[in-house]
């Protein structure tokens, strides 16, 4: 369970912080004055500008001599502490001047801010800066802590882009020239961010921010602007018109490059999620090619068993055939076989019968022969040679 | 040679013995050689039908015995 505080708590809490702010101590504001009250010495006021107001008290001011009216331009100095009965933050003076010069400055900046109003610069649609930026236009001083702060600031964060620097004097007469130029100059080249910065200064120095040419060149610029003007408590008029305004320049520099860290676990989950996702395509992949493996299996097994059915089918044909002939073959031997051995030569001698031959050759017959016709009769163990006496085969 | 051819060198051989007025020693000759090729037909025959039984044998194994994964 989160803890539940007090309201005390929480109004202590804030007063510690805005107590313990330098930029909130021993500060000088500038504003116009209005609803000023006097109370038992005390003066009561607001100061306000073309955008805010902020309550001041000035203790035992009326007593001081101070005599403030409503309209008058007001330059106070001490420091911004809560009010904790009432919640309020508001500026106690410890000195307050009045600055009638000061007052045309304002009616002019007040005419200026109406005219861009009412044309709708400061309606500019705000463009997105880029995440991965590799080229960055610096408009500030070459000499200037902003600029330091900067560099620092980027090759802390994010080493791998290069810098750009449009020098400006940011001082001086020739001020509002020089940052035209830097402005121009960098909206010539190829880039892509561009910080407008400056240091903390007074509010004169900052004056040229409020500038209605300034402002106009920064209106027209190619490229994705950061401004970070001043300190924490300034706000000038290009803070308007840039695409981001910041309120120092380190934090200008912080909104124009990712940390590197932040890159790095963004490339990291990119590559994971780029792995995850190629993981469950091959296997999805995969799984398709498995099933139409097993569809082109089936199929071809199919086809091969039925090939394979007829196939032996055939070969049953085939072998019967081969054998049929066969077996003619092996029958038509037996009977040569029969009939060779039954007119073996030999056999017949062995029988005990004898082979008569005439001029070598074997008588089948008796009827050729004549009385004294020389023979030769061959019996199974040996020749006798005889010579005929008598032919009765005529006789019968 | 060829077992046709040398069954029919048989027959003649076989039908020589027969019809023929040959010598003796001329039929002894020819026996002899009828003896000779009947061996070697039998021979012949009994090899060709061992390779035809061999050959199914073997294509019956292959049939049956091929292991086609589905």
């Amino acid at each position: 369970m989160e803890k539940i505080y007090t309201v005390s708590e929480v109004t202590y809490y804030i007063e510690t912080i805005i107590n313990n702010d330098p930029y909130l101590t021993n500060i000088q504001v500038v504003g116009e004055v209005v609803d000023c009250k006097e109370r038992n010495g005390h003066l009561f006021f607001s100061l306000k500008d073309e955008f805010t107001t902020i309550g001041c008290v000035f203790f035992g001011g009326a007593l001081k001599g101070v005599n403030l009216v409503d309209g008058q331009i007001a330059q106070v100095y001490g420091d911004v502490r809560l009010y904790p009965p009432r919640g309020i933050y508001r500026f106690q003076c410890k000195q307050v001047k009045i600055l009638p010069q000061r007052g045309l400055l304002f009616m002019k900046m007040k005419e200026v801010y109406e005219k861009l109003v009412k044309e709708g610069i400061f309606e500019k649609p705000k463009r997105p800066l880029p995440r991965y930026p590799s080229r960055i236009g610096v408009v500030t001083s070459r000499n200037s802590a902003a600029y330091q702060d900067i560099i620092r600031t980027i090759t802390e964060r994010y080493p791998c882009v290069e810098i750009f620097l449009y020098h400006t004097g940011v001082q001086g007469e020739d001020a509002k020239s020089s940052l035209l130029k830097a402005l121009n100059d960098a909206n010539s080249d190829d880039l892509d961010v561009v910080l407008i910065t400056r240091g903390g200064g007074s509010k004169d120095d900052l004056w040229v921010f409020n500038d209605e040419e300034v402002v106009r060149a920064v209106y027209r610029m190619r490229h994705p602007v950061v401004s970070g003007i001043g300190h924490q408590i300034d706000t000038v008029f290009i803070d308007l018109v840039a695409d981001y305004s910041a309120h120092t320049p380190t934090a200008a520099a912080q909104a124009a490059v990712p940390e590197r860290s932040h890159v790095m676990s963004y490339i990291l989950s990119l590559i994971q999620r780029a792995n995850i996702n190629l993981r469950q395509r091959l296997k999805t992949i995969l799984i398709s090619l498995q099933n139409m493996r097993k569809e082109l299996l089936g199929s071809v097994v199919d086809k091969i068993l039925q090939e394979s059915d007829s196939l032996e089918i055939t070969a049953k044909r085939l072998k019967n055939a081969i054998h049929r002939h066969l077996l003619l073959s092996e029958k038509r031997l037996e009977l040569l076989k029969v009939r060779l051995f039954s007119v073996n030569p030999i056999n017949v001698l062995q029988r005990g019968y004898a082979v008569v031959e005439k001029d070598g050759r074997w008588l089948k017959s008796s009827s050729c022969l004549n009385k004294w016709d020389k023979l030769t009769v061959r019996f199974s163990d040996g020749i006798v040679k005889v010579i005929v006496d008598e032919n009765r085969s005529n006789d019968e | 040679m060829k077992i046709d051819q040398m069954m029919n060198e048989l027959e003649k051989i076989v039908q020589r013995l027969e019809q023929e007025d040959l010598s003796f020693d001329e039929a002894i000759d020819l026996y002899n050689k009828g003896i000779e090729i009947y061996k070697k037909l039998l021979l012949m025959l009994n090899e060709t039908k061992t390779q035809i039984q061999d050959v199914y044998a073997q294509t019956q194994q292959f049939m049956g015995g091929a292991d086609i994964e589905s």
